[in-house]
């Protein structure tokens, strides 16, 4: 509890922080993707479910969200219209997909995903296809890069404090249960397929508000943002950070787009050093960034202990 | 009520000191050095020209010393990827920190559009060259050009070249990659066929990264047409062009390549699989000029000798026309430099050009070439040449560029 409360107040000072510390647009799409990944990790992390679909609803809501603007309809409604459209696909599409674990579970994500990828690529009508949808405008009250990085940081604390709350409650003990045995959890009376269409609605919904926010970032919608690609980039973010704790992928999202930024200023291959540091972590940090960090932090307390016992030690001994 | 008088004095003096120091550090970076932004793709599919493009502008900016209208000329690169998103952050990222104020870089449409948004935005101008029509077409606006001729003007220079050197021909068979450049082509080439006296008697659409043409083989070639006219690009028109060979289509019968790289791509067939091959190219080495030949010295001195294709010529080309907007209007400020390049007429190491005010089309030569048979060959690189050029403009009437806007 008390760990989460520090967590808290360092994801407060970094949003008051953050941009200071990296260019604007760089720290709006830190904090969506930040959505993205936490929400993500309620289905990897406390559900133990891999997809590899989540470019899906990231797509699908940014689109919707960018055919409302681009159709004159206010943000506040585009929003919410935008993450129900994912809320439902992820309805639809979770249904097939848990019916299957494991390996097949994957696949029919990455299945859906490259179905709905390619419909965006062909509707070029309305999705623009290869070119992407382009000439979405931010509202005027969000128009400066300031006030929409304001906007998508009370967006972000928003789905943070919800995603928390779900984590937190009921409902979140049995994504964990149905994570350490599924078997025994269906044993006791939990229907296990239909909490994992939960968990994987939940993850989904918010990673739809998420690309419905994107949209606003460039004023358009890439079609590489519904690409399974992107998905990988998602599932990569998420570990990266670490699965094992709810701010965890938080730290993959500001980690992989800082390193990848930084890297490729230095240096064309630098795919080849993320690569290297995924490896990395994957072999000696299983719980990702936030457990070499957490692990820092135990160390230097276990020092600092030390060093307050041993000047309590001379003190006594002068006394 | 004495301290808090203090304080607020205190915090106002202190407020004032800090806005002077960055407004005149503000000022004086403003007024030393011009941010040129080369936005290109370092890694992912096209990760191999990214450096060729660096290295050809790179080229153009040591022709001038870094230095344009007295000013330092200060140039960063940033990855495109060959995509919108991280290609659109960065290049906002560049603005905000480096203060960036032109951009160039080439390739995919998508890439284009996103950061032809950031360049609006942010009223920065963009320069670019590659495959979409839309810079100087439907998206068109005030701080975007196109380098690259206009897809309408290559699409009627292959075909007008081709009629040329084969008065008899009648029919083509069409292969399109499927997406919206490729049908945006495919629907030029069916509009100006029948100008030229040719049919199309068949159409392929195949997805992006094909590799396997066999059965569309089959099918063109149960259609007896006098070539087969190809609307693809890169590694699918490579092996597109291998198995008509294999086929035994080439060299009895020749096959277009209407928006081709050139050299890039020429390079990779062997002599024997390349014979007989029309190649539509917004570059290609010897094109007769001292500009050209200049420029290509220079490359060949970066690169072992190798003669550059059109990634380099593309940087060195965007960059020029960057500088050229610059030396003109005696400014580095965007909106000066876009006024100059307007309606501007000259002649470079591609020739004679003119950018057109009403939609930023640079309205300049396409080349067609006619590949060199193994004998002919005088060294590896001679691969090809320039048969003929064309710089017919699009017609006004069917370019969708309706109206450019204001700054």
């Amino acid at each position: 509890m008390i760990q989460n409360k520090y967590s808290f107040i360092a994801l407060i000072i970094f949003l008051f922080v953050g941009p200071f510390l990296f260019p604007n647009a760089t720290i709006t799409e830190m904090l969506i993707f930040g959505i993205v990944a936490i929400s993500t990790n309620i289905m990897l992390g406390y559900t133990g479910m891999l997809s590899f679909g989540q470019a899906l609803f990231f797509g699908t809501s940014a689109y919707i969200s960018g055919l409302m603007l681009l159709g004159g309809f206010p943000l506040f409604l585009a929003i919410p219209v935008a993450t129900l459209g994912s809320f439902i696909i992820s309805l639809f599409v979770g249904y097939f997909c848990v019916k299957r674990e494991g390996l097949y579970f994957i696949c029919l994500t990455f299945a859906f995903n490259q179905m709905f990828y390619f419909i965006a690529y062909v509707w070029t009508e309305v999705t623009g296809g290869e070119d992407g949808l382009v000439g979405v405008e931010r509202p005027t009250y969000i128009d400066s890069q300031l006030t929409f990085y304001i906007f998508t940081a009370i967006m972000f604390l928003l789905a943070v404090l919800a995603l928390y709350k779900i984590v937190t409650s009921p409902l979140g003990l049995i994504f964990k249960l149905i994570r350490e045995n599924a078997s025994r959890a269906e044993a006791i009376g939990y229907n296990v397929r239909y909490y994992k269409l939960i968990s994987f609605s939940i993850a989904s919904t918010f990673t739809g508000l998420a690309g419905s926010l994107y949209v606003l970032i460039h004023s358009m919608v890439p079609i590489d943002q519904i690409h399974w690609l992107k998905s990988g980039d998602i599932i990569f973010m998420t570990l990266f950070g670490g699965v094992g704790s709810f701010l965890g992928p938080l730290i993959g999202v500001v980690g992989y787009i800082w390193l990848s930024d930084t890297f490729s200023i230095i240096w064309a291959r630098w795919p080849l050093i993320m690569g290297v540091i995924f490896a990395i972590v994957v072999l000696y940090f299983r719980g990702g960034m936030s457990e070499l960090l957490e692990n820092l932090f135990k160390k230097y307390k276990a020092i600092s202990r030390k060093t307050e016992h041993e000047q309590d030690i001379k003190n006594t001994k002068l006394n | 009520m004495k301290v808090s008088f203090l304080y607020g004095l205190r915090l106002k003096m202190t407020t004032i000191f800090f806005s002077i120091l960055f407004s005149i550090s503000s000022s004086l970076s403003l007024s030393d050095t011009v941010n040129i932004l080369g936005l290109f793709p370092f890694s992912g599919p096209y990760a191999d020209s990214g450096k060729l493009t660096d290295q050809g502008a790179r080229i153009a900016l040591e022709e001038v010393n870094y230095t344009i209208n007295g000013k330092k000329i200060k140039y960063v690169t940033r990855d495109s990827e060959t995509k919108a998103g991280p290609a659109a952050r960065r290049a906002q990222e560049a603005i905000d920190t480096e203060g960036v104020k032109f951009i160039i870089g080439p390739w995919s449409s998508g890439v284009a559009l996103a950061v032809t948004e950031v360049a609006k935005k942010n009223k920065v101008m963009y320069y670019f060259s590659g495959g979409t029509e839309d810079i100087s077409g439907k998206k068109c606006h005030k701080y975007a050009f196109m380098w690259a001729a206009n897809a309408w003007t290559a699409m009627d220079a292959d075909l007008k070249i081709f009629k040329k050197a084969n008065p008899n021909a009648k029919k083509i068979y069409l292969f399109v990659v499927d997406y919206a450049f490729g049908w945006t082509l495919q629907k030029y080439v069916e509009s100006l066929a029948p100008k030229y006296g040719l049919e199309v008697v068949g159409v392929d659409r195949h997805p992006l990264g094909h590799r396997e043409y066999s059965t569309f083989i089959t099918k063109a070639m149960s259609k007896n047409p006098d070539a087969v006219y190809m609307i693809n690009f890169g590694l699918d028109a490579i092996s597109a062009v291998r198995q008509l060979n294999n086929f035994g289509f080439t060299p009895k019968k020749p096959v277009i390549m209407s928006w081709s790289s050139g050299f890039e791509e020429l390079i990779q067939l062997d002599p024997a699989a390349r014979e007989n091959l029309i190649v539509g190219s917004n570059y290609y080495y010897t094109i007769d000029n001292p500009d050209n030949k200049k420029f290509v010295e220079a490359y060949k001195k970066k690169f072992k000798g190798v003669p550059p294709g059109y990634a380099g010529a593309a940087g060195y080309g965007l960059m020029k026309m960057t500088l050229l907007g610059m030396q003109k209007s005696g400014s580095t400020e965007p909106q000066k430099v876009i006024t100059a390049l307007e309606e501007h007429k000259g002649k470079n190491f591609v020739g004679d050009f003119e950018i057109r005010g009403r939609n930023h089309q640079t309205v300049r030569p396409f080349f067609v070439l006619q590949t060199k048979k193994k004998n002919d060959m005088k060294n590896e690189y001679d691969m090809a040449e320039v048969v003929d050029v064309s710089s017919t403009e699009q017609p006004k009437n069917i370019n969708m560029c309706e109206d450019i806007g204001s700054f």
